[in-house]
């Protein structure tokens, strides 16, 4: 429930593991996670790079490389009443452009290079719709004015080197949303992009899915994105989720220490000292031995003798919030979110 | 009176694409840059800034204009005096995955620019290299390791220990965050501060994030299409930002002040970046300002000091 | 994945004190250093062909060197009642036109062929790698003037060059070899060239020039070592098509003249009885192709495994 109103789940993943075959051993990318989108809501996934974010949602749509990718054999991950991980490959390609969308970082090297946009975003609606080609044309132009590219009937014919990286990731977002797809994973969809265009951006998918109804799910490091598009947040560590809450929850009574460090290393603007950023120190853990205890403990200043011991349990905090953390254990000191975190 | 570092005087870099078209990423810039200080220059991809900063290295030739490195015309130097500015002026680049020689041991990055100056030798080298390697926040055991072993982060750390073996004075930080993660940008920007506390250091500080290089910079210039709009102390750019491009700029920082949301406080310019190649006269924003004129279209403004310290090219003042 | 009973653990106030994190943890590196070379000759070891391409190799190779010792004839000296024998308990290989025991002229022939795919390939590679490199490093109109004079080299018909060499230094193994080198490495420049313009673009190579290293150091410390990779490609399948190059030129009679052999030269003595003594002509041919194929293979294994871009 978020806000008095039930939500419906439209995707849920239960006891998801993902890890790699490398040279030097196997690599737990994704720590037996759980969690679920509900119908027309943004989920944000938000963590650094390696903590299994891009794992997960590449899961979800089954691009991982089939030879050296393991999933355990307890995992489900259920749309439409139907578990995509045991899904046959016809199964699949009805999935994936149909039901669930996937938008990538960087949209030149996601788009062909020898093939025209028209043609691009026309392929979709002609496998999936099974549309002629002249009514999916129609339609393309349509979805490039969705997505406000000018002189859509023109451009249409033109190639991707002739558009600038915002325009190109417009793009990527028609093709993806062109069979209106109830899911669409957004992954870094604007890392690359200057500070204007990412807003431009973050606008358009913000339209397109009151418009269209669309589940959104959007992975990104920046919290900046979190805080103007999220309903819901989701924090992953080292392959695991250790906190998740509303975004009001998350940015007004955020729980884990881990959660604090990724808020404290936000330059605010209107904090006018310039003392020393928060940061952490060191690196996240290597996934081919992952620690014993709680994943963070090496880099938390709160550690205690028990989180290097043994993993800590969830606790659940609202409806929607829950934290792993053995900081909210009776037993465990008192501990308040840090100063300057308290703004609200 | 400030102590002046560097002196940009009316410096412009174009090239030639071919017979008819140049691309005038640089155009009749002109600033200073004080001892100690870090000056922050912002702008989108495609304005100039990265070009700015390598041509103030020498990296680039000069096509007008000169760059006066404590006096020395950087672009008109000797061979000998060239050397003794390499020592002085240094670069750190923003692609932590492209700007190491993957074939090199960590230790024999870090000691190029020592051994191109021939500054150490032997077991003094030696104790360096860990010395560097300490300060940037790793380990002495990491020397002997390959770039590909680190993260993007501790890449960068290992960029940095490279560019301060040689004890420069002044650096040029050529987007040294955009490829990394929000928390190890903090990271980097502590060690940044951190050093130009210990070892006097003067920054040029390029990037597109704004929020951090607020936090950095003293000063920030703020480039469109290979002109300096505005120029001022960072907190004066943020507060009161007086050219329209740098309002616009301002507005779409996303922020995690929920009270603040970017929906009420955007400021939308109008249609999309022009091209960089064979600019028409007259100002280079009048397409997407709303409060153009026809002089805009006619005439380039001139910088002017419109507030104390605060520098700004528009017609509208 | 255990799941944890927590009802069963029991905690104390003790489990629950701050702990202090030392630094150390923080940086470390799990994984086993490993270099460039190291990884790219475990990826070959995969590749199942290459390696049997290798041993195959290695095996001809050792062949040659002892082969002829292995039997009692000797490979210039004939027994002309012998002569035109099929392959036998006495002569493995059986004996050409003029007595000579086959087996043993294989394996001298294997020598000459071999070595002159080698050093062939080798002065190849040395003439491109310092053309290419020069003409990538400098850029702009030393490039251009470079480039066209290979497009002009590259144009002159092969054998009417080799033909002209050998009427003028004569016929042999030198002759042969100058005739096909004077134009085969402008192949490699260009490969190279290619490399290197790449590599030119890279940040590192920028990063060298601010820190002021010497342009002869750029080019030993980070241009070349990048380009190893391409370069033993290139020698790789270099190698055969001197060997075949070599074939073709004794076949024809411009090469190996005799007593000397090679398998061209083998292939050639045999060509006129083919009819009758099938086997005289099947060795050579048998040991051409497979030495070429075998270097192609192992070419092709050498070039996935030193692509960096494959690297997971």
């Amino acid at each position: 429930m978020i806000g008095g109103v039930v939500m419906e789940e439209i995707l849920s993943v239960k006891n998801l593991s993902v890890s790699f075959n490398t040279y030097a051993g196997e690599v737990k990318a994704v720590r037996n996670i759980s969690f679920h989108l509900n119908v027309g809501e943004t989920l944000v996934v938000v963590g650094e790079s390696g903590c299994g974010k891009t794992v997960t949602s590449k899961s979800i749509v089954r691009l991982l490389p089939e030879d050296i990718t393991n999933i355990n054999s307890e995992a489900e991950i259920i749309f439409d009443n139907k578990d995509i991980l045991k899904m046959n490959n016809k199964e699949l390609e009805n999935l994936r452009g149909r039901d669930i969308s996937m938008i990538f970082q960087d949209p030149m090297t996601y788009l062909n290079p020898t093939m025209k946009i028209g043609d691009q975003i026309a392929e979709s609606l002609m496998i999936h719709e099974h549309m002629e080609k002249k009514d999916a044309l129609d339609k393309t132009v349509e979805m490039l004015e969705l997505v406000k590219i000018p002189n859509a009937k023109k451009r249409i014919n033109q190639y991707p080197h002739e558009f600038s990286g915002g325009m190109r990731q417009r793009v990527m977002i028609a093709i993806a949303l062109a069979c209106n797809p109830k899911i669409l994973i957004a992954d870094e969809p604007t890392t690359a992009l200057d500070v204007t265009t990412q807003a431009d951006i973050m606008e358009l998918i913000g339209d397109l899915q009151e418009k269209l109804n669309t589940s959104v799910m959007i992975i990104t490091h920046d919290l900046g994105i979190a805080a103007e598009v999220a309903d819901r947040i989701q924090v992953m560590y080292a392959g695991e989720i250790i906190e998740r809450g509303t975004k009001k929850e998350i940015f007004e009574n955020p729980q884990h220490p881990y959660t604090w460090a990724l808020l404290q290393s936000v330059p605010s603007l209107e904090n006018k000292n310039k003392e020393k950023l928060y940061s952490l120190g060191g690196t996240p853990p290597e996934l081919l031995a992952p620690p014993k205890g709680c994943a963070f403990a090496a880099r938390c200043e709160y550690c205690m003798k028990v989180c290097k011991k043994i993993k800590p349990p969830v606790t659940k905090i609202s409806d929607n919030q829950s934290v792993s953390c053995w900081l909210k254990h009776s037993l465990a000191p008192k501990t308040e979110m840090p100063e300057s975190l308290r703004r609200y | 009176m400030k102590d002046i570092l560097v002196e940009v005087n009316n410096l412009s870099k174009y090239f030639k694409l071919n017979r008819r078209d140049i691309l005038k990423a640089v155009d009749n810039i002109n600033f200073n840059i004080y001892r100690k200080e870090t000056l922050g220059i912002v702008g989108e991809s495609g304005c100039g800034k990265t070009t700015l900063g390598r041509t103030i290295l020498g990296l680039y030739k000069a096509t007008s204009g000169n760059v006066l490195f404590d006096g020395l015309d950087v672009h008109k130097a000797n061979r000998n005096e060239k050397k003794e500015f390499k020592k002085r002026a240094q670069i750190i680049l923003q692609d932590p995955y492209a700007s190491l020689n993957p074939r090199m041991t960590v230790g024999d990055i870090i000691t190029e620019g020592m051994d191109a100056q021939r500054l150490y030798s032997g077991q003094e080298k030696t104790d360096r290299i860990y010395e560097l390697l300490k300060l940037v926040g790793l380990n002495q055991e990491h020397a002997s390791r390959f770039p590909h072993e680190f993260s993007g982060g501790q890449r960068q750390r290992i960029g940095i220990a490279r560019t301060l073996a040689v004890e420069p004075e002044f650096i040029v930080c050529d987007e040294p965050i955009s490829a990394l993660d929000v928390s190890i940008q903090a990271q980097i920007v502590n060690l940044l501060m951190e050093l130009q506390k210990e070892f006097g250091l003067t920054y040029l500080f390029i990037a597109h994030d704004l929020s951090m290089v607020r936090h950095i910079s003293d000063r920030v210039g703020v480039m469109y299409l290979g002109n300096l709009v505005e120029l001022a102390s960072s907190e004066d750019l943020y507060d009161n930002p007086l050219h329209p491009y740098t309002q616009a700029l301002i507005s779409a920082i996303p922020s995690i002040d929920l009270n603040n949301p970017m929906s009420k406080r955007r400021i939308r310019m109008q249609g999309e970046v022009p091209s960089p190649i064979n600019p028409k006269p007259g100002c280079r924003f009048v397409n997407r300002c709303k409060y153009r004129k026809d002089i805009c279209y006619k005439e380039t403004p001139k910088i002017k000091e419109i507030q104390k310290e605060h520098f700004v090219s528009c017609h509208k003042l | 994945m255990e799941s944890i009973n927590y009802e069963e653990i029991q905690f104390t106030e003790d489990d629950f004190k701050k702990v202090d994190n030392d630094n150390l943890d923080k940086e470390k590196i799990l994984r086993p250093s490993i270099t460039y070379w190291q990884d790219a000759w475990r990826r070959l070891k995969q590749n199942k062909v290459a390696i049997l391409a290798m041993i195959i190799l290695t095996g001809i190779i050792i062949m040659c060197v002892v082969g002829p010792h292995l039997t009692q004839w000797e490979y210039e000296i004939g027994d002309v009642s012998q002569k035109n024998q099929p392959p036998s308990a006495e002569h493995w290989f059986g004996t050409d036109k003029l007595g000579r025991d086959i087996f043993t002229r294989i394996w001298v022939g294997g020598r000459v062929s071999i070595v002159i795919g080698i050093i062939g390939a080798f002065i190849d590679i040395c003439i491109g790698l310092i053309y290419g490199g020069i003409a990538a490093y400098f850029g702009g109109i030393v490039d251009d003037i470079m480039m066209r004079i290979i497009e002009i080299l590259s144009s002159i018909p092969y054998l009417v060059l080799v033909v002209l060499v050998s009427l003028i230094i004569g016929k042999g193994m030198v002759s042969l070899i100058v005739a096909m080198t004077l134009t085969g490495w402008c192949f490699t420049a260009r490969l190279v060239r290619g490399q290197i313009l790449q590599i030119k673009g890279q940040d590192y190579i920028l990063a060298a020039q601010a820190l002021g290293t010497s342009p002869f150091k750029i080019i030993t410390k980070h241009l070349i070592p990048n380009t190893l990779g391409v370069i033993i490609v290139a020698i790789t399948f270099d190698i055969p098509s001197f060997i075949f190059g070599e074939a073709f030129l004794s076949y024809i009679g411009l090469g190996i003249q005799s007593p000397m052999t090679s398998w061209g030269a083998l292939a050639s003595d045999a060509q006129q009885n083919m009819a009758f003594y099938p086997y005289q002509l099947f060795f050579p041919a048998l040991m051409i192709s497979l030495t070429m194929l075998s270097f192609q293979l192992l070419g092709d294994g050498l070039r996935d495994a030193l692509d960096p871009k494959l690297r997971q």
